[in-house]
């Protein structure tokens, strides 16, 4: 902005006194007797001038007459057709197949089919230079839909022929100008809101017969470059959506000192490369003439254009306009020893020489990603990872874990490939096997879509985003591909979660075979995790290199003792901003180390031990340090206190209650019983200090949310103590980290030191236990009872959800805004449970249903409460329904920005505003279920594992609620 | 003819002498609905992009400008006295009907220049310019012949407005169906003329066309 007011700082001061002239009184009057006393001396002149005033408004009112006209069809049959047509400046040669079409639309001082001198110079060249299957059009008149120069065929025909006499007899004289303000009114046409579609479309009919007529092909698809010089750049832009619509083809649009308006479709060009000297006086003036190029006009094509990198400036350095210095120049010499004209053919081969953006698939050059996977000890490495364990006391995960592979096209049938990682005791001799992986649930049919992923995922894609490019054009792509082709290199490393059904075929596994007829089955979603075998332990000191000596815990004494284990903890990389994820420096310091830590990871191959992710027992153990049964103090604690210590390296556990027990804190924790089902509630800050996250330059530090859930266990580790165990479900839009949609335990979301939160963020766990809706509810007449869960109702939305985000509904890009995003689609997931659960039971006879009460008077009194929470909450997280028709419909559609639809966008959030912000969502949600009853484990940690002096923890933004 | 200028021209300038030569008697009761008229058949030419949209035939076209004019002079009848009527019940104002009538009529002389807003581009900022200049001409008129204060006037030419409306969502749907059925007679087609529809039409390839 700054930049832009001291470029046109001159235009605003003119404009600015021009605005003083017209409202301070009295200059009315002074202008009057500064007109008079011109017509005095200069009486004559003062008149022409005023008379070429108005010919010039009487030449604009006029010009939108010929696309009128044409459009109504009120020049009749025999005029209809064009003029001429355009011509190839070079002949085909007939065996060499064109790869690019080149279409030269002329400044506005053409007054017939052949461009200016300078401009018929500039093909010539243009043409030498260029390979041969680089066709180019010229001789097209943009001025005229018709292709009628001004000097043929018009009434004013015999006039513009005098004027060109002169003009080529003598280029500056003043008469030339005419030609340009007659075109200049032509270009005002293309750029005006309701003449411009119908301008373009006859231009654009134009070039297309042009084109078909010198041996485009029919069927259309070949790649066109629009090359506009001055005027030519709007008449490019404007004709440019329509030759999409009618060639099928990529257009690439090179404005050469263009002059257009800020609301041509920008972003249906594959690229818009603007050339503009440093001298040039006319082209600037696009960017003051017409608002919508103006920085304030935030989602103007023209911005939107610019912020999702379609359009490259390319400076030309000392060049203006037209001749003499201009782009087209042949005689002056520039401080590189070019003339500006070989300068311009030189920037425009280069361009139009260059292969096509569309042919290799946009890659995720400088995200997180790919700097993070050059980190070996952070992805999946079979060779590595299946080495024996170094030490009994590092014991294996008993679950099937493994590297997700993405089948290739012509190879789907439903399963992606799952290489074996760690499986539960007994299967052991399935490690190393790629076996074919399914998920069966009958819910998935609704989500599987077709991707075609859209022209803002690419961008995104461009500007570093990880999206599904690997499912561009496949038909019903189902979540488990969705989630295995969710990056670029098959890397996702899942757990499977649920019972597994093992299918082991006849067949021995071969080189060729590898899966040798291996087969998994799971009905639930895989959850992404880190790491193939846990310990538990407490850091002694750092010996050389990575490595750390560590204690292990031993169940038997209870306490951290036995031989020293020697770990690797690998430095990870920092991110694209320079912030390290995770540090292992001082782990040894502090309360969190002697209460030990849970390290996961793999072997390094050379009898050491990797982690690769490791969390505090502080966050996994059931044992708060503070319980508050008091109604006022715990939300006090859950709104204030919880987020107002952001000590780096500091965890905390504290069971909350608003319920009246007494105030007995042992009471309301015995309530915990090892099996309780738990929601989680999960929301993280943002990363704030001297490495400052470029999110937070705006200020306002919005968070995460995310909803997940838990279960009291027993840790094996721990010698059996009561702890939680937590999975999330990430609604999260696409991103340069990596982060996938979906269901992520704790281990990869929050303490891998590589991939994970926990090292560089301020997080908040906080696990509701609340029997009406964690508890489980028995259906059904007697003898086919089954038992249902709301938490399973939810899941199931929240995994629909998740995967819709991951292909963001077929267009392959999900984006936040202020209605979508991961608070209020996780809310959204949360609302249609809710309305599952009303119509399951408020559906049934009034009569069966009274019989249930009785037979399970318990479940009926829970029951009540449920349909409590479900009204509370149905007003909390609606309370405007009318603006949020998406959420009472249950349709919407992901997979556009905020720049598409911004105030309807606006208005929808705000629909539901209590999920605008990840925290207030949280502490929203949270309220409710505290107040009717429940109890609530908070954990909160900041930036533990490791302490990095240059980075601090910021807390969410909230508000009231 | 010079008493005629006079009048547009102080009109133009917001000048209150224009409204008082109305209420001295010196200007013939038909010239401000002429001005009207007027006024109306310069939008006509300032919106006729939609005529063309259309594609409407050239005697048609010319046709269909004169007839819409009529319809909005009638609209532009029946706002007046609406005004009047609102005028007259909240403010109890002692004005006839037809001084309201003149006075709102020689209000619209801006719009005489509405047929500038075919320029390319400069033309929808130069008819928001213009919509501006006549309101704020619209409550001059009213204030000098009615001698009501600015704020009575904005608020009798605003419920005069919102009773119009009125009208025609209820009552005057018959009457609103004949206008717009004259005028798509008129046209010979089906006139178009919401933006979207409009948008719609142009996204259209026209039909009839012989491929060039």
């Amino acid at each position: 902005m700054r930049l832009w007011l001291r470029r046109h700082r001159r235009w605003l001061l003119a404009a600015l006194v021009l605005l003083l002239a017209v409202v301070l009184p009295g200059t009315g009057l002074l202008l009057v007797l500064a007109r008079g006393a011109l017509v005095r001396s200069f009486g004559l002149a003062v008149d022409l001038v005023g008379i070429g005033l108005v010919l010039f408004l009487l030449a604009a009112f006029l010009a939108p007459l010929e696309a009128l006209g044409w459009w109504a069809g009120w020049f009749g049959d025999a005029e209809e057709g064009p003029a001429s047509l355009g011509e190839l400046a070079v002949p085909l040669a007939p065996e060499r197949p064109v790869r690019r079409w080149l279409v030269y639309l002329d400044g506005i001082g053409q007054a017939s089919q052949e461009a200016l001198p300078e401009g018929e110079d500039f093909l010539r060249r243009l043409a030498a230079v260029l390979p041969a299957d680089i066709a180019i059009l010229r001789g097209l008149m943009p001025y005229s839909i018709s292709n009628q120069p001004l000097t043929e065929g018009r009434w004013l025909a015999r006039f513009w022929r005098w004027v060109e006499l002169w003009r080529v007899r003598r280029p500056l004289a003043w008469l030339g100008l005419l030609v340009n303000l007659r075109n200049l009114t032509v270009v005002a046409v293309s750029a005006d809101g309701r003449y411009g579609p119908l301008y373009n479309a006859g231009m654009a009919e134009l070039i297309v017969e042009s084109l078909l007529a010198n041996g485009y092909p029919a069927a259309g698809g070949t790649p066109i470059t629009l090359l506009g010089f001055s005027g030519g750049g709007q008449i490019s832009l404007g004709a440019l959506p329509h030759l999409r619509r009618l060639l099928g083809a990529p257009v690439e649009v090179i404005s050469l000192a263009g002059v257009f308006a800020g609301n041509n479709r920008f972003l249906q060009a594959e690229h818009l490369f603007h050339l503009v000297g440093a001298r040039d006086r006319v082209a600037p003036l696009g960017s003051i003439l017409f608002p919508r190029r103006w920085p304030v006009h935030h989602y103007s094509d023209w911005n939107r254009a610019l912020r999702r990198g379609r359009v490259t400036l390319v400076p030309l350095g000392p060049v203006g306009h037209e001749l003499p210095g201009g782009v087209m120049d042949a005689r002056r010499t520039l401080p590189d020893g070019r003339t500006p004209m070989q300068q311009t053919v030189d920037l425009v081969s280069a361009i139009v020489a260059a292969p096509s953006s569309g042919e290799g698939a946009p890659t995720a050059g400088g995200s997180n990603y790919q700097r993070f996977i050059a980190n070996p000890w952070h992805r999946p490495d079979a060779a590595r990872d299946l080495a024996p364990l170094p030490d009994r006391r590092i014991q294996p995960r008993p679950h099937w874990i493994g590297r997700l592979i993405l089948p290739a096209v012509g190879e789907r049938d439903g399963s992606v490939g799952f290489e074996v990682l760690q499986t539960p005791p007994g299967w052991g001799h399935c490690r190393g096997r790629i076996a074919a992986l399914r998920w069966r649930d009958p819910a998935l049919a609704q989500v599987t879509i077709d991707v075609h992923v859209s022209d803002e995922a690419r961008d995104s894609a461009r500007a570093g985003n990880l999206h599904p490019l690997r499912l561009d054009g496949w038909p019903q792509v189902s979540p488990l591909e969705s989630l295995a082709g969710a990056h670029p290199h098959d890397d996702v490393l899942v757990r499977l979660d649920g019972p597994v059904t093992v299918l082991e075929g006849e067949v021995p596994p071969t080189e060729t075979t590898p899966a040798g007829g291996l087969q998994l089955e799971v009905g639930a979603e895989p959850l992404q995790t880190a790491g193939l075998a846990r310990a538990l332990v407490r850091f002694l000191r750092p010996l050389t290199g990575d490595s750390w000596e560590a204690l292990a815990f031993d169940p038997a004494r209870g306490d951290f003792t036995g031989p020293p284990l020697r770990l690797r903890l690998p430095e990870p990389l920092a991110n694209q901003e320079g912030i390290l994820p995770a540090s292992a420096e001082g782990l040894a310091d502090g309360d969190l180390n002697q209460e030990g830590w849970l390290v996961s990871g793999v072997p390094d191959g050379e009898g050491g031990f990797v982690v690769q992710a490791l969390l505090p027992r502080r966050l996994r153990r059931l044992a708060p340090q503070r319980v508050i049964a008091h109604r006022r103090a715990a939300w006090r604690y859950v709104r204030h206190e919880a987020w107002a210590d952001t000590t780096p390296g500091a965890a905390s556990a504290v069971l909350v209650s608003r319920r009246a027990t007494g105030g007995e804190a042992d009471a309301l924790l015995a309530e915990w019983q090892e099996g309780d089902r738990l929601l989680v509630l999960h929301v993280f800050g943002g990363i704030g200090g001297e490495q400052r996250e470029q999110a937070l330059r705006g200020g306002l530090c919005t968070g995460h949310f995310a909803y997940g859930f838990g279960r009291v266990v027993r840790e094996p580790l721990a010698g059996g103590e009561l702890s939680v165990a937590v999975d999330y479900r990430q609604v999260y839009a696409h991103n340069p980290d990596g982060v996938v949609a979906g269901a992520q335990d704790r281990w990869r979301y929050l303490g891998e030191r590589q991939w994970g939160w926990l090292g560089s963020r301020p997080v908040a766990d906080i696990l509701v236990r609340f029997p009406p809706f964690t508890g489980s509810y028995t259906l059904g007449a007697p003898g086919e009872e089954r038992q249902r869960c709301p938490l399973d109702t939810f899941a199931r939305q929240l995994t629909a959800m998740t995967a819709r985000y991951r292909i963001g509904d077929g267009s392959g890009g999900s984006f936040v805004g202020p209605a979508h995003n991961c608070a209020q689609d996780s809310n959204l997931a949360l609302f249609a449970a809710i309305r599952d659960l009303d119509a399951e039971i408020r559906g049934s006879a009034p009569q069966r249903r009274l019989a249930w009460e009785q037979r399970h008077p318990e479940q009926a009194e829970r029951l009540r409460t449920l349909l409590e929470l479900e009204r509370i909450l149905r007003g909390r997280l609606l309370p405007i329904p009318p603006l949020r028709q998406d959420w009472q419909r249950g349709s919407f559609r992901l997979g556009s920005s905020l720049d598409e639809q911004p105030l309807r966008d606006l208005l929808q959030g705000l629909g539901s505003w209590r999920s605008l912000l990840p925290r207030l969502a949280c502490e929203t949600m949270l309220r409710v279920f505290l107040d009717l009853g429940a109890s609530a484990l908070v954990l909160r940690a900041n930036q533990v594992g490791g302490h990095n002096p240059r980075i601090a923890p910021v807390a969410p933004f909230t508000m009231g609620c | 003819m010079d008493a005629f200028t006079d009048l547009v021209g102080h009109s133009l300038r917001l000048h209150p002498d224009g409204y008082r030569m109305l209420a001295s008697g010196q200007v013939p009761a038909w010239w401000g609905v002429l001005i009207a008229l007027l006024a109306a058949l310069s939008q006509g030419v300032g919106h006729a992009f939609i005529l063309f949209v259309n594609r409407v035939t050239p005697v048609r076209f010319a046709l269909s400008l004169v007839v819409e004019a009529i319809l909005l002079v009638v609209g532009f009848l029946f706002w007046a006295l609406s005004t009047w009527l609102v005028a007259r019940l909240a403010f109890a104002v002692p004005v006839p009907p037809a001084a309201v009538v003149l006075a709102l009529g020689v209000a619209h002389a801006p719009q005489l220049l509405a047929f500038l807003g075919a320029l390319p581009y400069l033309g929808v900022p130069w008819l928001t310019l213009l919509s501006l200049w006549t309101a704020i001409a619209f409550v001059v008129a009213l204030v000098e012949v009615a001698g009501l204060g600015a704020w009575q006037a904005f608020t009798a030419l605003l419920g005069g407005w919102l009773v119009m409306l009125l009208l025609q969502r209820r009552a005057g749907q018959p009457l609103m169906r004949l206008g717009r059925g004259l005028l798509n007679r008129t046209a010979g087609v089906q006139l178009v003329h919401d933006r979207r529809a409009l948008r719609a039409l142009l996204a259209s390839a026209p039909p009839g066309r012989p491929p060039r």
